[in-house]
């Protein structure tokens, strides 16, 4: 038998983060925007994209130093590169006529995942939550100590923590210069400098930073809980995203390589049998 | 690192220098001028025209060609799944692109991003097989329900169900139909289904709750010996019909007239106006 619940549902939709002030003669109209109590067309006038941002994500304004490390972590993420899933899958809608008002929606989908994606940053920010209060060169022996024997034999990429391991068969060289770099610039970031050292107890199993622990250890400093930060991560993707899906549209679809028949592989299953 | 198989170590950079500009594929694919196949079918002489959509779906996934009355079980569960309602959360996504005047497939594909989810639609069908496959295993150690629920469905002190709570209603008018479908086709309950009926017997006696449509499709499906993982996908799709019946009705309608607002039916409960401080 099917019985209403009876919840009690909101009769509006109740929100801190933006205030519209009606037009007297429309009540369907915005007069006023405000964010976090702040006029819009102020923010505009005095403020960067990247303080507007936080503000939105946070409630507050920056201080100028989270202002700069903002700024700097979301110009690193700014493209995640042609070589990204996310990237790769603009380039091939954008080649093969897709409309560019898609090429965003789909890009940002395929940087939500674990795999040098947003659900990898949630991650990396929980683990750094967790484990930035212990000490780093042993929570790094610890984790190396529990990659199994198995995963090993089976050469299985090294990823000791989320945000974190082997790139291919190797260290990701440009998260290790790009960290060393914020570091350098921000050497009281508690939670890059845990990074810092967690990620040289790492290098003996052949792992270091990847992009999104980097991600996720700026963010932590920021303060941005794991969902935040995921989400973030997916946004400051977009320019690129956009730009390399640009690029290709109006192109001829022979721009982008298409896979002969003499190296595509069936590998029959044994279910085939 | 030595001493390990180039072919199979990923730890090798031989390994992922055999991958470039090459697909690997169990699936099967498209022989230029030739034909195209899935696991070993061909897939216009074989299946078009002989196998139902949801058959060849099942075999893309899993590999192995069902018969035809799992396909007609599966086209009635999307068809429950599918309701015409823009209340429904993944359908009011769909009507709002409607409203917005975005292209079909992007108000669609948002209808369904958003009901990956862990309240309804196929977001739930992970957890849930994971929850019945265990309570099928803890019955049959010998546990009772009660037992396996006190055990398995604690989290942060609220009782976890999956497969057994259903947002707005309790009871699901769904599982009866579904239940008649699968009668009529044909299929006997497995021991998922067992299971899940031995759960929702205390569940509605000391909980007032009973198994949800998520619930018993996938008790169902592991009955049928499909994975949690290949049922995810395989429902993944399945709210479609819902949303692409709303997004139709709000794009025939004038733009920007579904649910309007007016500034003040937000309730803002924020900061109070303060000015923007100089750098």
């Amino acid at each position: 038998m099917v019985t209403a619940r009876g919840d009690k549902f909101s009769d509006k939709v109740n929100t801190k983060v933006c205030r519209e002030i009606a037009d007297p003669g429309n009540p369907f109209v915005a007069e006023r925007v405000l964010w976090h109590g702040y006029d819009v067309l102020d923010l505009m006038e005095r403020r960067s994209l990247v303080e507007v941002v936080f503000c939105l994500l946070k409630g507050e304004l920056p201080s100028a130093l989270q202002a700069r490390q903002l700024q700097q972590t979301l110009i690193l993420l700014a493209n995640p590169g042609p070589r990204h899933a996310g990237a790769r899958a603009v380039m091939n809608a954008s080649v093969s006529k897709t409309d560019p008002l898609h090429f965003l929606p789909i890009g940002l989908a395929l940087m939500g995942g674990e795999q040098l994606g947003g659900a990898e940053v949630r991650d990396a920010i929980k683990f750094l939550r967790r484990n930035i209060r212990h000490d780093p060169c042993a929570r790094a022996a610890e984790l190396c100590e529990a990659i199994s024997e198995q995963a090993r034999q089976e050469g299985e990429p090294v990823r000791p923590a989320p945000g974190f391991g082997g790139c291919f068969a190797g260290i990701d060289s440009f998260a290790r210069t790009a960290a060393a770099r914020l570091h350098k610039s921000f050497p009281h970031n508690e939670a890059l400098a845990w990074g810092m050292a967690f990620v040289s107890g790492l290098e003996s199993a052949n792992a270091g930073w990847r992009i999104t622990g980097l991600a996720a250890a700026m963010f932590t400093e920021l303060g941005l809980p794991p969902n935040v930060g995921a989400g973030l991560f997916q946004l400051a993707s977009s320019p690129g995203l956009l730009a390399h899906g640009i690029e290709l549209s109006g192109k001829p679809v022979t721009d982008m390589p298409f896979i002969s028949d003499s190296r595509y592989h069936y590998e029959r299953a044994e279910s085939d049998d | 690192m030595s001493g390990l198989n180039p072919m199979t170590d990923k730890a090798s950079v031989d390994y992922w220098d055999r991958r470039r500009g090459r697909i690997f594929s169990r699936k099967g694919g498209w022989v230029l001028g030739q034909g195209v196949s899935s696991h070993g079918y061909s897939m216009l002489d074989d299946l078009v025209g002989r196998a139902g959509f949801f058959q060849v779906l099942v075999l893309n996934v899993t590999g192995k060609l069902p018969e035809k009355q799992l396909s007609d079980w599966m086209e009635s569960a999307f068809i429950c799944l599918s309701w015409p309602d823009a209340r429904i959360w993944c359908n009011q996504i769909g009507a709002f692109g409607g409203d917005a005047r975005v292209v079909p497939s992007a108000a669609i594909c948002a209808g369904i991003m958003a009901s990956d989810s862990r309240m309804y639609g196929p977001g739930t069908v992970l957890e849930t097989c994971h929850f019945i496959a265990a309570a099928a295993r803890s019955l049959q150690q010998g546990h009772s329900a009660a037992e396996f629920i006190q055990a398995h469905a604690r989290n942060k002190g609220k009782t976890m169900l999956p497969g057994f709570v259903r947002p707005i209603v309790t009871g699901d008018e769904r599982v009866t139909a579904m239940q008649g479908v699968a009668k009529n086709l044909g299929f006997e309950d497995g021991p998922h289904l067992a299971a899940a009926y031995q759960v929702q017997e205390y569940l509605i006696e000391n909980h007032g709750e009973s198994l949800n449509l998520a619930g018993y499709m996938s008790a169902f499906l592991l009955d049928r010996g499909m994975t949690p993982h290949q049922g995810y996908i395989i429902f993944s799709l399945c709210v479609n019909g819902g949303i692409h019946a709303c997004y139709e009705e709000s794009c025939s309608r004038p733009a920007g007239s579904f649910l309007p607002l007016r500034c003040d039916d937000i309730n803002y409960c924020g900061e109070k106006e303060r000015a923007v401080p100089h750098d």
